[in-house]
């Protein structure tokens, strides 16, 4: 029988405290049992790991009435219970002293069968199941309330870098001839993983409208598009894909977005929304993105897309340019952020990139803001060139990242380009254990509301 | 609306319980706020008016963000508003003075609709 796949989501910090208990050095073999949030989108069930509860030896992992060892019912229970009360996954963990190739021996396979229909009623809907680790591999048997199973698609350690750990070595596969030259660099194996993910942009002004021809170039599978605008022909000047035809017939910038990446990847699935991110419908939309780029300027925008983060377990880079211009036509700064988000680092509420009472403002219509005297969007300067380097870094930065190209992470995740000052400032971002965004929210998936609107 | 917008004006219902609260949703879960009879003290004339403002659908991260008061109110001692308070706004519809006091260092500190209406009155009790 086949069953469908789930992936499972770790913070990097919370995989290696995993693994340091499974693996302590006595070639023994250990317990725990993983607290899970649910995401579910349609067919597609991913597991975010939130807390570790670690089976102590001798008391709640045991010698096994079936096989050599198991976790001790009592302890089963109270894991269920809590599991239940929050509306997190129960996944029971142990470990083979296997390598790259790991399987359920037929002992523990039966051990599912017995125990998880119960776990299931206990659980009251919540997906119960079992992850196997060998030292880099990792197999899952994931139960759910209508006693369907699902197999691992995916074990992602989600850090400054994201790796992948799966049951075996995934079989190379051939590239396509316009990928070949990339693939040299991170080889089929990257090629495949783009060619399956899901990213997000968001905002498709000066900076997305080029993040999203660098995605679609480099052939990821899917590409959701986002941004509620209609061209203006101020935007010609940095809206790649763009014509002044496209101002004429009032074409929205999703549509366009659309239209050049199609023109350059002819086999990509692309979602177009046409709405402020913000919106309950559409965040709800990006829960099962592998990647989300932020290139909107709007305070609501990096609320939402944060919390996305920290929540999902989905890595983001927040990008934008800014220019300070001065007298007798002399820049005063001209500058380029990318800024790293990641489960436990680089969040943007708690490094206060996230003005409190600009998202108040935001919440206005024109008519309000007008008369209440906050000024009437007076457009900021903006030119291509910085953007691109925005755009150009942001998503090296995700080639690196998301393939796992470098050995380590870097050190700092923000990076301000200053153009007038010819200076790159490598930023090492807070974390404030108190902050309610990335401390709170980490990997809860769908039992938290998103900080979004109705409309 | 959304349920932290009910909730803060139910807190501000229990706080001014002399007082009627207007509240009328806007189209994205926050909600346009009036505390109907507010004593503001002798320093104004007159001394009570309704106080107001919009409560957006992001309450708590968002701000609210500024407050305003009847356009009837003046300083019991002649002198004119400045800024902060500024006169010839409008507020669900009714003419109004803008109150603009923003929360500073709010991150971590989460916010409430009653708190900031708190604020404020402490703020014009005390204007110089």
């Amino acid at each position: 029988m086949t069953y469908d796949s789930c992936d499972v989501l770790i913070p990097a910090e919370a995989h290696v405290r995993l693994m340091a208990h499974l693996y302590p050095g006595d070639d023994d073999e250990h317990g725990a049992v993983l607290h899970a949030g649910i995401v579910r989108m349609g067919n597609t069930l991913r597991l975010l790991v939130r807390h570790i509860e670690p089976a102590e030896f001798g008391r709640d992992y045991v010698a096994g009435e079936y096989g050599y060892r198991a976790l001790s019912p009592m302890f089963i229970h109270r894991q269920i219970i809590q599991c239940r009360d929050a509306g997190l996954a129960y996944l029971a963990v142990h470990n083979h002293r296997s390598d790259r190739t790991v399987a359920f021996s037929r002992i523990d396979l039966e051990s599912h069968e017995r125990g998880y229909p119960a776990l299931l009623d206990i659980g009251r809907g919540v997906p119960v199941g079992a992850l196997v680790f060998g030292k880099r591999a990792v197999a899952a048997d994931i139960w759910l309330s209508d006693r369907s199973r699902r197999v691992l698609g995916a074990y992602r350690i989600i850090g400054q870098r994201v790796k992948r750990l799966y049951s075996q070595p995934l079989p190379s596969s051939e590239s396509l001839p316009e990928h070949d030259r990339q693939v040299r660099m991170f080889g089929t194996a990257g090629q495949e993983i783009l060619a399956g993910s899901k990213i997000a942009v968001v905002g498709l002004g000066g900076v997305g409208s080029l993040v999203a021809e660098y995605l679609a170039r480099l052939g990821v599978g899917h590409l959701v598009l986002i941004d509620p605008d209609e061209i203006e022909s101020s935007n010609l000047s940095r809206v790649v894909g763009a014509t002044p035809v496209d101002v004429e017939t009032k074409q929205l910038k999703t549509q366009i977005a659309v239209r050049h990446a199609r023109e350059l990847s002819t086999n990509a699935t692309l979602d177009a929304l046409a709405q402020d991110v913000v919106a309950h419908s559409v965040a709800q939309r990006l829960r099962d993105c592998d990647f989300i780029f932020l290139a909107a300027d709007s305070m609501r925008a990096r609320l939402v897309v944060n919390a996305l983060a920290h929540q999902y377990l989905i890595p983001v880079t927040q990008m934008g340019a800014k220019v300070r211009p001065g007298p007798q036509g002399v820049v005063e700064d001209a500058m380029a952020a990318v800024r790293q988000v990641r489960p436990g680092n680089g969040c943007l509420w708690c490094n206060g990139l996230i003005d409190t009472t600009q998202l108040a403002v935001e919440a206005k219509s024109d008519a309000e803001r007008k008369d209440q005297a906050y000024g009437v969007h007076e457009p900021n300067p903006s030119v291509i060139t910085l953007n691109a380097v925005a755009a150009a870094h942001a998503v090296n930065e995700f080639l690196f990242d998301f393939l796992a190209l470098r050995a380590n992470d870097t050190e700092a995740p923000y990076r301000h380009f200053h153009f007038q000052k010819d200076a790159m400032q490598r930023v090492i971002p807070r974390h404030d254990t108190a902050c309610p965004e990335c401390s709170r929210r980490v990997a809860l998936g769908d039992a938290l509301e998103l900080p979004v609107t109705q409309a | 609306m959304k349920q932290d917008v009910a909730t803060a004006i139910d807190e501000l219902r229990r706080a001014f319980p002399d007082t009627s609260v207007w509240s009328e949703q806007d189209t994205e879960g926050g909600a346009y706020v009036i505390l109907e009879n507010v004593d503001i003290g002798s320093r104004y004339a007159p001394t009570s008016t309704w106080i107001g403002s919009h409560v957006t659908a992001l309450y708590p991260y968002a701000d609210i963000y500024p407050l305003f008061m009847d356009a009837s109110v003046s300083r019991a001692d002649g002198v004119e508003f400045v800024a902060p308070v500024t006169r010839g706004h409008v507020f669900a519809g009714r003419p109004a003075i803008q109150v603009s006091r923003a929360n500073n260092h709010t991150q971590n500190f989460p916010q409430t609709a009653l708190a900031k209406f708190l604020k404020v009155i402490h703020f014009l009790e005390h204007l110089q």
